[in-house]
């Protein structure tokens, strides 16, 4: 387990082209690019609270070709969250985070702590409806198998893509942590963050 | 006491007195000596004061030189460039004009003057000479059209430009060379435009046209080939509009096949220019730069023919293409080469290309694991490619161009696995080309790459490592080509090939936009599929891609000609080795050596993986009787 330190590192995986830097840009940016570029690694910081402290949220965009497993143990040996991302237009694209998952449950230990560790299973691409090859509910049922939640997004219409963040760090127990830099005294949880929202 | 004392040094004086003379002597000798001594020192150092006067002098002037000697290097470079642009554009131009020759002896043979086709065939037997390989390039140019005198000819005295494209996305603009007077002459620069943009993908019935126009008069030329029934039909219009000439010229060849070719096998590069024609590229990416090189190493190992003898196998097999079962007695042929063994009525339906079988095995291997490398997958005469790569390619060749992320989205794990067993399988030619083509066209890439990555040692070894990256890390990018070049030539035989192979496989796949990977994508894609990193270590591995994939991408922008020579040059029967570049090459600056030298230093390039390991059979630990 890594340290709680003042990082908190999420890393993106999952197959190639399945829309993984587009779904962090969109919500590190706001922008959605048309470019078709594959990743090597990128990594995005931004500022977020944590236990009412400030501290920098790290979204590491892994490569979807699966080119370097050292480095995929490496990321996945540092980072606190995870979001596996398939397309919904190819089912192999979640055949393919199977593996993946395996190596996040071995090297991040038995079951119980397993619970514990973030995990988010995202479809992306669930605006293209006439290629769609997974269904929702076969995503949700895959996610219940692994024991982790579930959510889908378009980068491209910008559906869910902040959400999921929200969820994923309403999912760490460990620490308080929400996208917004909270004022003193205010509780966590969705509601309290969907307000925010709305003020902001 | 005191008097005692003074006594005594009173007597010791008188003493020294006495001795007196002799020690004046002495010293004045000394004080001769260094006197001496002292002249000779000054000398020394007015000499020393003017050496170095010299040697400052020296060194300006040797900076001087240095200068001077890098400003001509680098105007050298750029001579260089220029000059082998100049041969490119100056090879296409001959067979241009070769073409153009051919159109009107062939469409007004007898139209024109006696005079005129002597000229013609001059002219024609002039740049045939200079068609054999090997032939100084440099020597007589164009100065040998010697067009000055014929004002009666017909393209003589019109500007005469033309362009025609040798492939769909490499639009060239062509002006015949002449001689320099005549170009003055002639009014106003004519415009240079793609008449017809015939597509490729057809191959027949071929419509091309030529436009030729001067200030006034205008000339279209239009060839129109079909081939129906082993029969070939080549029609040339040829249109000239002037206030003063005919306007009209319509005539027809027949031009019988040279010779009954096998429907794939490519045309010979050593064709007469009357059937330069109907060298046509049969795919619409294969961007040659030379026409001359009609039978690309693509062509060769993409429509290798089988061998095949009668067989005769005593244990029943059964048929590659039919998987009926065979026995002793029905008619059975085996390739030699890839070794499928078949029915002899199912020889017409064994799916080309040919590919021979890899030596040994990664069965074999796997008691002596440091064998995973590429040699032992190669068949044992070149190219030295593995046949896992060719069948991949093939595939991907045939169904992947129309693919979205070829390369990059990743194909099923368990079908991944699949097709490397059965790739990798000893007897692989039975079951290859249904796996294939029942396999996913992802899965067949991510084949591909797994198993280029899953070699010991990536395709350029690590002891050559240092070298590729440093070749790219200069900055510039001559130097960065030319020093690629060089290490390329120095891989082992298999590697070379197989990277060659490569490489235009995937300039191949980067030229359809509907696969929307371009050179960078691919590079990043394959970086450490090719170059690898050059330690185990992640944390320093990511510090490595850029300068990884920046190689690869360097590796893919070299001309697709120069990995075609790579691999025709190891294969005996074709002679391809295109001219220009033997001829022209790019010499690398003093920079790049600096460069090459260290990595030398360092590494020494393994050349053992070439060797082939020889089987030998287990020797009984006893024997006993």
């Amino acid at each position: 387990m890594p340290e709680q330190s003042n990082d908190y590192r999420v890393v993106v995986f999952g197959a190639g082209g399945v829309g993984k830097s587009s779904l962090v840009l969109r919500f590190v940016k706001g922008t959605f690019r048309e470019s078709y570029i594959p990743t090597i690694e990128d990594t995005y910081r931004q500022v977020i609270s944590c236990n009412k402290n400030i501290c920098t949220l790290q979204i590491t965009d892994t490569t979807g070709s699966h080119q370097f497993p050292a480095m995929q143990r490496l990321s996945i040996s540092k980072g606190h969250a995870f979001i596996l991302v398939y397309s919904c237009t190819s089912r192999q694209s979640l055949e393919e985070l199977r593996p993946i998952w395996e190596v996040i449950r071995e090297t991040k230990g038995g079951a119980n702590e397993l619970a514990s560790i973030p995990i988010m299973l995202v479809g992306n691409k669930c605006d293209e409806t006439e290629n769609r090859e997974v269904s929702a509910a076969e995503g949700e049922a895959e996610a219940k198998s692994w024991g982790c939640h579930f959510m889908e997004t378009s980068a491209k219409t910008n559906h869910n893509v902040k959400e999921l963040f929200a969820e994923l760090l309403n999912l760490e127990k460990n620490r308080n942590i929400s996208l917004q830099l909270e004022k003193k005294g205010q509780l966590k949880g969705t509601r309290k963050l969907k307000e925010k929202c709305m003020v902001m | 006491m005191s008097n005692l004392e003074l006594f005594d040094n009173l007597i010791s004086k008188y003493h020294f007195l006495i001795n007196n003379l002799s020690c004046t002597e002495e010293f004045m000798r000394f004080v001769s000596v260094a006197e001496e001594e002292r002249l000779k020192y000054r000398d020394t150092v007015n000499e020393l004061n003017e050496l170095k006067e010299l040697l400052k002098n020296t060194q300006t002037e040797l900076t001087t030189l240095e200068r001077k000697n890098d400003l001509v290097r680098q105007m050298f470079d750029k001579e260089k460039a220029a000059r082998i642009k100049a041969e490119r554009e100056l090879e296409t131009k001959v067979t241009l004009i070769n073409n153009v020759m051919e159109t009107i002896v062939n469409g007004e043979g007898n139209r024109i003057s006696e005079e005129t086709k002597v000229q013609l065939s001059d002219i024609k037997n002039s740049f045939r000479r200079r068609d054999r390989p090997n032939v100084d390039l440099g020597g007589g140019r164009l100065s040998i059209v010697n067009e000055g005198e014929t004002t009666n000819s017909i393209v003589s005295d019109i500007s005469y430009s033309m362009s025609e494209d040798l492939s769909e996305d490499n639009l060239l603009d062509y002006e015949v060379s002449r001689p320099r007077r005549e170009l003055r002459k002639s009014g106003p620069r004519s415009s240079l435009r793609a008449s017809d943009v015939y597509n490729r993908s057809r191959p027949f019935p071929e419509v091309k046209h030529i436009q030729l126009r001067s200030g006034e008069e205008k000339m279209t030329a239009t060839t129109t080939l079909t081939y129906q029934h082993g029969k070939l039909t080549a029609t040339a219009n040829v249109d000239v509009s002037s206030p003063t000439r005919k306007s009209k010229r319509v005539s027809e060849v027949i031009v019988p096949p040279q010779e009954e070719m096998p429907p794939s096998a490519p045309t010979q590069s050593s064709a007469s220019s009357s059937m330069e024609f109907l060298d046509l590229p049969d795919e619409p990416g294969s961007s040659q730069l030379s026409p001359n090189m009609v039978m690309s190493a693509k062509d060769h190992i993409h429509a290798r023919m089988h061998k095949t003898q009668p067989h005769k196998s005593i244990l029943p097999v059964s048929c590659n293409v039919c998987h009926k079962r065979m026995t002793y007695t029905t008619n059975t042929v085996k390739c030699i080469i890839c070794k499928a063994i078949l029915h002899g009525s199912c020889e017409s339906m064994l799916p080309i290309p040919c590919v021979p079988v890899g030596c040994t095995t990664p069965a074999q291997n796997s008691k002596k694991p440091n064998l995973n490398i590429l040699a032992s997958y190669t068949p044992a005469e070149p190219p030295m490619i593995p046949p896992l790569v060719i069948h991949c390619v093939v595939e991907v060749e045939k169904r992947g161009f129309k693919e979205e992320g070829i390369y990059r989205k990743s194909g099923s794990a368990d079908q991944v696995k699949e097709l490397k067993k059965v790739l990798l399988a000893e007897d692989a030619k039975h079951r290859v080309d249904g796996a294939l083509s029942s396999a996913d066209i992802y899965s067949v890439c991510s084949t591909l790459k797994d198993f280029l990555r899953g070699l010991d040692e990536p395709l350029v070894p690590l002891s050559m490592w240092a070298w590729f990256t440093q070749a790219v890390s200069s900055g510039d990018e001559d130097d960065a080509r030319s020093c690629l070049i060089d290490a390329v030539s120095q891989l082992p035989q298999p590697n070379k090939e197989t990277l060659a192979y490569l490489m235009l496989h995937l300039q191949r796949v980067a030229e359809y936009p509907d696969t929307k990977m371009s050179h960078e994508s691919l590079s990043i894609i394959f970086g450490p599929c090719v170059i690898g990193y050059s330690t185990k270590n992640p944390a320093e591995n990511c510090a490595q891609i850029d300068i990884v994939n920046k190689t690869v991408l360097h590796l893919l922008n070299i001309e697709s000609y120069y990995w075609n020579s790579l691999i025709s040059s190891s294969v005996s029967n074709i002679q391809v080795t295109p001219t220009s570049y033997r001829s022209v090459q790019h010499t690398p600056s003093t920079d790049s050596l600096a460069y090459r030298t260290m990595g030398r230093k360092m590494t020494t390039p393994s050349l053992t993986y070439t060797e082939r390991k020889k089987k030998y059979f287990k020797r009984p630990s006893q024997f006993k009787f």
